[in-house]
């Protein structure tokens, strides 16, 4: 009687387990048919309909790249009354967390807004998170900007110096400019080169990534300066021996871009006084000149001095408050207002009044290095307007994707 | 025929009184229940981290262009020991993990057996106070003191305002600041309370009357020292040895926060970068290395000192101690004894505490601020509220009180279980299976652990669900590790349980679930109760193990530190450390106030 009991028992548990696996197609399919999402996604949406509904919902969570969701959620549950559990894990973390719950089929996160390759290349083509463009701003967005996935914003890594130490730009000894990406592998420079470990930040591995990718232009600065290049053993081209050179330069890895821009901004008087420089870092911190006191300059550099970075929002698969998830979208796009009525730029400060009404959730975004996709979209004083992009190279995700273990293999070879 | 006839009768009265007589020791059952417990805790995921090492993933596809996910390949095991990237990855990661591992025994063994000598063996005052504060820099993180030691010891190197000692106007040297000497004396000072314990507990043992008739037959203090003392302390020091090394050999907070400036890694850390890279075979590979040095350890010293152990066993007179005379020296002793653990306590605490209050984070004391503390939201960068105003700090606390409390009941009450199955059944092959898996966890490094039920409960696997992303799993990963240590207390609590009180109760016709319930549970009680506390401190400060594990949701204070840690949020980090060590120490001085803690099963995380 026992042992048949405990059978049945077993059997029954095998029998629940399995049609939990096939519940959940059934359950994902319902949820996207529900949420109108992947497949059943439309042009327009009934944002009365999403509002109410996600103010029943009444929350929502968010993995984000930035520590800035906070002031944003603010503002959110300002406007809605929905409660914003916001979680700023960094790049890599927000991905690794939402890609192994999709994986485990918890469902916790709503918004998922990141930068990495793996979001275009894998988590979408496998059904993990899904694609949400609101109409309120997708008529402004190009479609290379709105597909496969919503850009949030495209922000430049730079690289940063210390304007009280180099008051007219950073300068070896004996005069010369420091105007050359391989000007940081230099040995006046060992030891004294910060970044962000690569394998801890999505967006410095893409900074990294882009410009060993871009090989032939790197030949041709060091040949610009330096003359003829002559590859170190077993490195394959210019780009790489680049990263091979900056990492056997010693640098100093540290664990955030803040580490990075206290460890150059803090001024002389703090008692900040070996002369430090760093490899692209988020260009957007050239903000804690004003709100810490910091004192950084960005450097100009040949072959390229800004890289820009896509940050892209979605939804994850089953995500349990979507509604509030889309009306969050919204909210951190911000409006289309400025674009419809002319408005060039904002008044000053940006996150009072009409500035604020227009920019929602886009508020804490709008800094220097920091682009919206909306064509015709104001950008913030101190922004450089992104076109013509002389200098600039963009993040070349598919290139990424294809070397990026590659890439990663060499950073922790030549050092890292 | 009618044989034949009978046969199938008298075989099921024979199996069915076989079943009564069965059900009437329930400690086999219980054993086997226990036993599939272990499996599920211990055996399948070491298989199944063997099984992540040696196949290809989704991930490899994109390298090995030949890859197909789940067949069977060397490819991992190739990279992680033979490749071009081996040096890089495992070799020199591992040098440091070793000698990590060795320059802290190297250093808190003799510290730890000094204190004990002067404690145990001695005329010193004040012992009980000694004796209790000296384990306080063990129930704090050990990463606590890490972050201190950053705190006054950052130099030049990283830029910004420097450290507490630059700021004096001290040139601190990179070797000071980063990498192997910070990371080693940082843990010594955690684990040197562990080896005082762990010592200590021998030499209370050790007859002195041995000691007293080598000096009677004219040897001298020396020789006694030589041919008496240490002999007869030898297992015991052997056994804190392997003990602390291989703890020591997998820790990952420490050498996380002070290696990463000069690029020093270890093991433990670079586990960590490629699993949250999601590099799965390669962290698997390298995970297997890591317990396998742990098994080697402890091997080996099973056989270089598992002989010379049987000399404990002599002397069964009844132990008398002798203590040493400190005469002059006392006084100075006592001082300086006070004055080092006071130091190893109220060095980090103040120091975290100072930088928490100060407004850059540069101990600039004009500039104090109680914002990182209780600010209201706004008051600090990014729009944050002070630690104890933040929901997702409280929320974080909630969760660390959540999860202490849950395991920690948990793995006390299974711990009596298993003492229970182990003490019945001595001498059994069974008892020797449970206990011997129960203490399995011990040797594989928190941070392998962690790796290990990441791979196991990622997705779900046969009958076993996954759980990533639940409280669940962060309890469970719990109370598997502290089964080496509950499992010792209930075996411990059980033996002093005289058989015939429950053979008594079972003549008079008493149930097991009442056995249990009136003789058992309420004799065992008071070792259960300080299992729990023991458990609930430990896991109130474990990093390591759950660093792994933890999701947005189920983030723990430890966590949250780390994060801050690395976002460089150094006052809100430092403030939360403070909380954390408030946390244990109030659980600590609860334990030690009931007086019963056993301080030896203390540790894990």
């Amino acid at each position: 009687m026992k042992r048949s009991r405990g059978v049945v028992l077993v059997l029954l548990g095998l029998i629940l387990v399995m049609a939990s696996v096939g519940a959940s197609d059934e359950a994902l399919e319902t949820w996207l048919e529900v949420n109108q999402l992947g497949p059943y996604a439309t042009e327009t949406q009934d944002w009365d309909a999403i509002i109410a509904a996600a103010q029943a919902e009444g929350e929502v969570t968010i993995y984000s790249s930035s520590s800035r969701i906070y002031q944003a959620a603010d503002t959110f549950f300002e406007e809605y009354g929905i409660w914003v559990n916001s979680y700023d894990m960094g790049s890599a973390k927000a991905l690794d967390k939402a890609i192994r719950e999709q994986e485990a089929g918890v469902y916790n996160c709503d918004v998922l807004f990141t930068t990495s390759a793996e979001l275009t290349f894998r988590a979408l083509p496998e059904g993990l998170v899904y694609n949400f463009v609101p109409d309120t701003v997708g008529p402004y967005i190009p479609d290379d900007r709105k597909y496969p996935l919503l850009l949030q914003r495209t922000s430049g890594g730079t690289c940063y110096y210390n304007t009280e130490q180099f008051p007219n730009g950073p300068e070896f000894a004996d005069g010369t400019p420091v105007d050359n990406l391989w000007d940081l592998t230099r040995p006046e420079w060992r030891g004294s080169v910060l970044f962000k470990n690569p394998l801890a930040s999505e967006s410095t591995f893409n900074y990294m990534s882009t410009v060993v990718g871009h090989a032939e232009e790197m030949k041709a600065a060091y040949e610009k300066k330096y003359g003829e290049l002559v590859l170190s053993p077993g490195v394959p081209d210019a780009g790489f021996e680049w990263l091979y050179r900056l990492m056997q330069n010693d640098p100093v890895l540290v664990g955030s871009s803040d580490d990075v821009v206290e460890g150059i901004g803090t001024p002389v008087a703090q008692g900040n006084t070996i002369p430090k420089i760093s490899s692209f870092t988020s260009g957007s911190k050239i903000r804690y000149n004003q709100s810490k006191g910091y004192v950084l300059g960005v450097m100009t550099l040949e072959p390229a001095h800004v890289i820009l970075n896509p940050t892209y929002l979605m939804i994850p698969a089953q995500a349990p408050h979507p509604n509030a998830a889309k009306l969050l979208i919204r909210w951190l796009m911000g409006s289309a207002e400025p674009i419809e009525r002319g408005i060039t730029e904002f008044e000053q400060p940006y996150w009072e009044g009409e500035s604020a009404r227009m920019l929602q959730g886009r508020t804490p975004w709008f800094t220097a290095s920091s682009w919206a996709p909306m064509t015709g979209y104001p950008i913030a004083e101190g922004c450089l307007p992104l076109e013509p992009p002389t200098l600039y190279w963009y993040v070349d995700e598919a290139y990424i994707w294809e070397h990026q273990l590659q890439i990663q293999e060499a950073f922790i070879m030549y050092g890292g | 025929m009618i044989r034949e006839e009978r046969g199938p009768g008298i075989m099921l009265t024979q199996a069915r009184f076989r079943l009564q007589r069965w059900l009437s020791r329930p400690e086999k059952l219980m054993g086997l229940v226990l036993l599939a417990v272990l499996a599920v805790l211990v055996i399948i995921p070491l298989v199944q981290i063997f099984i992540g090492a040696s196949t290809f993933s989704y991930n490899d596809t994109r390298l090995v262009l030949d890859a197909r996910p789940g067949a069977w390949t060397v490819y991992h095991w190739h990279r992680v020991v033979a490749s071009r990237l081996s040096q890089a990855l495992l070799w020199k990661p591992l040098l440091h993990s070793l000698l990590i591992a060795l320059g802290t025994v190297c250093l808190a063994l003799p510290l730890g057996s000094l204190l004990a000598w002067l404690v145990v063996r001695t005329d010193l005052p004040l012992k009980r106070l000694i004796g209790n504060i000296a384990i306080i820099p063990y129930v704090m993180p050990s990463w606590v003191m890490a972050l201190a030691w950053y705190t006054v010891f950052k130099n030049t190197r990283i830029g910004g305002s420097p450290g507490f000692l630059q700021a004096m106007g001290v040139n601190v040297p990179n070797w000071l600041s980063y990498g192997y000497v910070p990371i080693v004396l940082a843990m010594t000072i955690h684990y040197f309370p562990y080896a005082f314990i762990l010592v200590s507990g021998a030499l209370a043992s050790l007859d002195s009357q041995l000691e007293d008739t080598g000096r009677v037959l004219g040897a001298s203090r020396k020789t006694v020292l030589r041919k008496i003392t240490f002999p007869l302390m030898l297992p015991a020091i052997g056994s804190a040895f392997v003990l602390i090394f291989s703890k020591a050999v997998g820790t990952f907070g420490t050498p996380a926060i002070l290696g990463l400036p000069v690029r020093y890694y270890t093991i433990s850390t670079r586990v960590y970068a490629m699993l949250s890279n999601r590099v799965e075979g390669t962290a698997y590979a390298m995970v297997i290395f890591l317990v396998l040095i742990s098994a080697l350890t402890i091997y080996m010293n099973a056989k270089v000192l598992g002989v010379r152990k049987k000399f404990t066993t002599i002397g069964g007179k009844g132990t008398r101690i002798l203590r040493t005379k400190l005469r002059r020296a006392k006084a100075p002793i006592t001082v300086g004894v006070l004055v080092f653990i006071g130091a190893c306590i109220l060095f980090p605490l103040g120091m975290l505490l100072l930088q928490s209050l100060t407004l850059h984070g540069d101990f600039n004391v004009r500039e104090l601020t109680l914002d990182y503390w209780i600010g209201a939201p706004g008051s600090i960068y990014a729009s944050n509220a002070g630690i104890l105003r933040d929901p997702y700090v409280l929320g974080g606390m909630w969760n660390t009180i959540k999860l202490a409390t849950i395991a920690a009941a948990i793995a006390s009450i299974s711990g009596l279980f298993f003492g229970y199955a182990v003490v019945k059944a001595r001498g059994s092959v069974m008892s020797r299976l449970i206990e011997n898996l129960a203490f399995t966890p011990y040797i594989i490094p928190s941070i392998a652990f962690g790796g290990i039920f990441l791979s196991m409960f990622s997705k779900s696997w046969g009958p076993i669900p996954s759980l990533y992303g639940t409280f669940t799993l962060l309890v469970l990963v719990t109370v598997a590790k502290r089964l080496p240590y509950t499992s010792r207390t209930g075996i411990s609590a059980m033996m002093q349980i005289d058989k015939s009180l429950e053979e008594a109760a079972y003549l008079r016709g008493a149930s097991w679930v009442k056995r249990m319930r009136a003789i058992v549970i309420p004799l065992g009680k008071s070792g259960l109760m300080a299992g729990f506390i023991l458990s609930l401190i430990t896991s109130m400060r474990m990093l390591s193990l759950i660093v792994l594990l933890v999701t947005p949701k189920t983030r723990v204070l430890t966590s949250m530190t780390y994060r801050y840690v690395e976002q460089g949020f150094t006052q809100q980090a430092n403030a939360i450390a403070v909380l954390i060590i408030i946390l244990t120490l109030t659980g600590y001085f609860i334990a030690s106030a009931m007086g019963k803690s056993k301080l030896e099963h203390i540790g894990g995380g």
